[in-house]
Parts: structure tokens; C-alpha cells; sequence
């Protein structure tokens, strides 16, 4: 028997424990049926929000990448279009709350932080379906739907973000 | 490790002025939608398929054949709108002028379709 060389710390249990809640909620979310195709309400940034913001920024990356691997691994849809328009999403939401994560506190709070995340989202995979999906500028007109759900969803993420900040620390709770 | 958790009110000033930016983008988007992008050609298809491709630009009036006799397309003043039709329901004269990219206008019965592009060819949609 060989002994392990990777040592986990306890960072590394931190992102697997948020990971494995953000691909649940990614789960059930690909199972909830969808007014429009396209139009999600994109609960999985729940997680990724409260990582950065309980945690910080390299909790959050790891949670969100590997939410977006495997939950394409468990749906099936590895490697397709559609995980390369998720990850494409997450990259560029990811990207944003680099940029933006410190003006969190000041004057910012967390609904401007989960409003630009989700429209950043939205913006990125519109790019991708641009430049490779979709190749027509007919699809512009679908933009103004997309960013108004973006926007909806944003906000209400948000709130549930700072709902579930505010919930005093129990045995359940991700330490 | 170092907590960066800070704890602020829900709605600060700053989220004000952000939300109200961006939903003022968003609305300017919607305006936007229904203003721009027209088109440059229509193409006219038929049952048998034929195609005709004109410029929006011109001022023509043309008769297509189909099963059930003879539809008149009418192109003037940058949009275009099916005249006369010789099928039951008229569904594709009374859906008027078009003229943005992609609009179509469809005659079922009488299998006849125009399609309004742009400069560059187009998907309608890909599958995989």
C-alpha cells in the first residue's frame, strides 16, 4: 500500500463540502422546467457568493469550477455546447468578482456583487453563442430577455445570500 | 486563515445607484430591440424550390405561382408584405410589413415563404 503524498487542509474540505451543495442545487435546477431555454434562475451562484464572501476569492473559484465539471459529468453533458457555455459563465462571472470583490463594504453590498456576477454570466455565454453557437446577429434581439433575467435572478440570489449570512452558526453549517 | 466576512446591510447607497444603472441599460436594451437591425434582402421561396432574392431597397411587385394560383409580394419603402393571396384564412396577409432580419412571413397552403436577411448568410439554428 502506498501512502498518500496529498495531504488535504482544511481549505480543500471546505471547497468539497460547498462544491458537493452547489452541484446539488446545480442538479436540481437542471431538472426544474424552464419557461424560455436558456432562462435559468441560477441558484449554484448562491454558493459560489457565500464562498466568496465567507471564505474568499480561491474558495469561490475552486467551488465553482468544480460545480460546472461535475455537474456536466452527472448530466451528461461533458464536453458539449452547453458545458462549454457554463464554464464560459462562470469563468466570466469568476472574472468580475475578481475585479470587483473588493469594493464589497464599501457603499457596495452583496445584491451589486450578485447582480453584476449573474449579468457578467449572462454576457459571457452570449458571447460564446455568438462567436460559435449560433453565428447570426439575429440573436441580439434575445439579449434585452437574457440580461432582464439576469437582473431578476441576480437580485434575488443575492438576497438569499445575505439570508443565509445572517444565519447564526449551527452543527449543519459549512465550518 | 484570514476572514474577509464582513457584515453590511442589505440595500447601501452604492447598490442603489447600481441597480438603477443597470436597470436603465436594460430598458435602453429593450428600446433598442425594437428599433434596429433591418434588414437588407428578401428571399422569396417556393414550393417547388425556386428561390428569388431582392433588395429591400427596390420597388417591385411580384406574382408567385403555387399550388392554389397566384400570391403577389409587394416590396416598397425598405419592407415587404404579401398583397394578395389566393389561400382560405389570409393569416399571411394580415400579418403585414416586414422588414427586420429574420422575420418571416409564411403561406402554408399556398407553399410560399419570404424571409428577410441580412448582408451575411445565416443559421436558422444548428444541432448537435
Amino acid at each position: 500500500m502506498t501512502l498518500s503524498t496529498i495531504k488535504p487542509t482544511k481549505q480543500d474540505h471546505q471547497v468539497a463540502k460547498l462544491a458537493a451543495l452547489a452541484t446539488v442545487l446545480s442538479l436540481i435546477e437542471f431538472f426544474l422546467p424552464s419557461p424560455i431555454p436558456g432562462v435559468k434562475p441560477g441558484i449554484a451562484n448562491i454558493i459560489t457568493l457565500y464562498a466568496l464572501i465567507k471564505f474568499n476569492f480561491h474558495v469561490a473559484f475552486w467551488v465553482s469550477i468544480i460545480r460546472v465539471l461535475v455537474t456536466s459529468i452527472l448530466v451528461g453533458s461533458f464536453l458539449n455546447p452547453t458545458f462549454f457555455l457554463s464554464l464560459t459563465g462562470a469563468l466570466f462571472s469568476l472574472g468580475i468578482l475578481f475585479l470587483t470583490k473588493n469594493l464589497y463594504g464599501k457603499c457596495f453590498g452583496l445584491l451589486s456583487l450578485s447582480l453584476v456576477a449573474s449579468i457578467f454570466h449572462i454576457i459571457g455565454q452570449f458571447i460564446i453563442v455568438r462567436i460559435w453557437i449560433i453565428p447570426h446577429d439575429g440573436i441580439y434581439n434575445l439579449l434585452p430577455l437574457f440580461l432582464l433575467s439576469a437582473f431578476l435572478f441576480g437580485l434575488v440570489n443575492g438576497i438569499i445570500v445575505y439570508r443565509v449570512l445572517q444565519q447564526k452558526p449551527s452543527k449543519y453549517n459549512v465550518k | 486563515m484570514k476572514k474577509s466576512y464582513k457584515f453590511t446591510k442589505l440595500v447601501n447607497i452604492g447598490d442603489i445607484v447600481f441597480i438603477s444603472i443597470c436597470f436603465g441599460i436594460i430598458l435602453f436594451s429593450f428600446f433598442q430591440m425594437i428599433n434596429l437591425p433591418r434588414g437588407e434582402y428578401i428571399k422569396i421561396e417556393d414550393g417547388t424550390h425556386n428561390e428569388f432574392v431582392f433588395s429591400l431597397e427596390s420597388n417591385v411587385e411580384k406574382k408567385i405561382g403555387g399550388p392554389l394560383g397566384d400570391t403577389i409580394i409587394v416590396i416598397q419603402n425598405n419592407k415587404a408584405r404579401i398583397q394578395s393571396s389566393p389561400c382560405n384564412k389570409k393569416y399571411c396577409i394580415h400579418q403585414g410589413w416586414i422588414n427586420k432580419i429574420n422575420e418571416t412571413i409564411v403561406c402554408i397552403p399556398n407553399k410560399i415563404s419570404l424571409s428577410i436577411i441580412g448582408k451575411t448568410p445565416s443559421y436558422d439554428s444548428i444541432n448537435y
